[in-house]
């Protein structure tokens, strides 16, 4: 679900007001995601944790100055990116999508509330894994983060056109692993669930 | 099974689950879906939430990361004053101190990175014009789509096809006011100090934090709340002094007013009545053999009626597959109906309504009117 909105509002409200308790929402609206993120780039989700946090420490200290800054989502997943690059190597400014860590992005479908068993949403995680890394991502941040193709395309330095493509080929592949691996009877069980 | 379709489909359902999709594709993803069974399996389960499989914080974990976050904010705080100050043996310890310029430096690195980002983003995101007036925005559902939003409060708003709903970018003020054209289903956010209210034409609905559908379509001729959870207050009448208050699972009917700028053939004199008449029904939900509340059951993608007359399905059809259905005859109007529909097409639908023996034939015409007789 896009919570771009939340953000905003919750962003703004801290640079004009210094309000704790919609700094303190922001951060537990985004720490996971986040924290997930950071962890993709640094392959620890203990350095993660921190980095996250440090964002949220420069947000606090700068908060005057964070007015102008027009998409408040970008900007703090942008800071993200570059301290996590930071901790990886001074160099780098890019994300090395080679080295990212998969165990860090994997996501699959709920088995509880979506009524399918766990073997399928097994299937679909092992589907996600096999994809190139920065096709993971980019799944990931538009479906776990809610990012828009916008955002995704500004934070990656890639276009909307790429995100795109990326995600239904993401989408293609995870469809094809289920569709090669489900019995038929599955499938017609999981449509008559009503 | 066209080849191109499947093709298309990734594209249309990578769109969806973006929330990218428009209107138009939204149309023709739901056509595709007919023929493939197996791709709204696929939708469904992209449209739901999925999981961290690596390492997922339960809200227990979140609050205790929080709690870690802001000690090491508090210790960056006190720092950042203890720098400013000048530099004495007294009030500086030395372990602290040699703490305070490791600290110093990093936060000089930091501020670099930082300025270079703002100075980067300012370029790269042009100049703001207004940020956060209380600038309004709105989201609008063609005929035969439907959308659900997340308010800046947390709300979320599941909305119909054919209906629109205003609301600011950010809630300001004592109360949370939107504007509601059609049907929508809240969820909302509880906040005591901050009501939630919800304007019709027909009624305003003042709520703290609950569930609730309102149908409030600007082309029929009543409107209705029906209260899922929790509890809310409809005011009515032009001044809003008519409160009715609502329990769970009831539903309140409001006879939609007259527009009073349009040319009906209504007399002058009955309009100009200074003394309101309102006609308000109180009734309990209905519920479907398989426990579907019927009013709301289109937030589940299910189309549901029960003992309803075939004029007011009709109308449902009409909004939910986005065509226009009339009748030849009117005597077909009065019949009743029940039906449950998921994933059928309008063809289907109408084929099924036939064979539960009700007696009546269809056909569309060049306009793409859907006749019944």
């Amino acid at each position: 679900m896009r919570n771009d909105n939340q953000v905003k509002s919750l962003f703004y409200d801290i640079c004009s007001t210094g309000n704790m308790e919609s700094y303190d929402n922001l951060y537990t609206l985004l720490c996971s995601k986040l924290i997930h993120f950071s962890a993709s780039i640094t392959g620890s989700f203990h350095l993660a944790e921190e980095i996250v946090s440090d964002v949220f420490i420069m947000i606090w200290q700068k908060r005057e100055q964070l007015m102008n800054v027009r998409e408040p989502q970008v900007y703090i997943y942008v800071c993200t990116r570059n301290l996590s690059l930071n901790h990886v190597s001074q160099r780098k400014s890019h994300i090395d999508y080679e080295s990212l860590d998969r165990d860090a992005l994997a996501i699959a479908p709920g088995v509880e509330d979506m009524l399918i068993s766990s073997e399928v949403s097994q299937l679909i995680e092992k589907s996600i894994r096999e994809l190139p890394t920065r096709c993971q991502l980019i799944f990931r941040l538009v479906k776990m983060d809610g990012l828009s193709y916008k955002q995704v395309a500004k934070l990656l330095d890639i276009s909307i056109k790429t995100v795109d493509a990326q995600l239904s080929i993401a989408i293609k592949k995870l469809t094809s692993a289920i569709q090669l691996d489900m019995s038929s009877d599955l499938i017609r069980s999981y449509l008559h669930r009503d | 099974m066209h080849h191109e379709n499947i093709e298309r489909i990734w594209h249309l359902l990578a769109r969806k689950t973006a929330g990218e999709i428009t209107g138009e594709e939204a149309k023709e993803l739901d056509i595709i879906l007919q023929q493939h069974p197996h791709a709204s399996f696929i939708q469904d389960l992209l449209i739901h939430d999925w999981s961290d499989k690596n390492k997922s914080f339960s809200s227990e974990e979140t609050a205790t990361l929080l709690a870690k976050h802001k000690r090491r904010l508090a210790a960056a705080m006190d720092q950042s004053i203890d720098d400013e100050k000048p530099l004495s043996p007294k009030n500086v310890p030395f372990p602290a101190r040699v703490k305070s310029i490791k600290t110093i430096r990093y936060w000089m690195a930091a501020a670099g990175v930082l300025t270079m980002l703002i100075l980067g983003l300012r370029w790269w995101l042009k100049p703001a014009e207004e940020q956060h007036s209380i600038a309004m925005e709105r989201l609008e559902t063609k005929s035969g789509s439907r959308s659900e939003i997340l308010l800046p409060d947390g709300t979320k708003v599941w909305l119909n096809a054919g209906s629109s709903l205003d609301y600011p970018r950010q809630f300001t003020g004592n109360t949370r006011n939107v504007q509601l054209i059609g049907e929508a289903y809240f969820d909302v956010v509880k906040d005591a100090h901050k009501p939630f209210l919800v304007h019709t034409r027909a009624f305003t609905v003042k709520v703290i934090g609950t569930i609730f559908n309102i149908r409030a379509y600007a082309d029929e001729d009543s409107a209705v709340t029906s209260l899922i959870q929790g509890a809310v207050e409809v005011q009515l009448g032009k001044s809003g002094n008519n409160v009715v208050k609502m329990k769970p699972n009831e539903k309140l009917t409001v006879a939609m007013p007259e527009r009073p700028d349009t040319d009906d053939n209504s007399t002058p004199a009955e309009n100009q009545d200074n003394i309101e008449k309102i006609y308000v029904k109180r009734g309990t939900l209905t519920t479907m053999k398989d426990s579907t509340i019927v009013e709301t059951a289109w937030t589940e993608n299910k189309l549901a009626f029960k003992n309803t007359s075939f004029e007011k399905i009709a109308v449902l059809l009409g909004k939910w597959f986005g065509t226009d259905i009339r009748f030849k005859n009117e005597d077909k109007k009065q019949i009743n109906l029940t039906g449950t529909f998921q994933r059928e097409s309008l063809d289907e639908v109408l084929h099924a309504l036939q064979l539960t023996g009700t007696q009546f034939k269809y056909e569309k015409d060049n306009a793409g009117v859907i006749w019944i007789e």
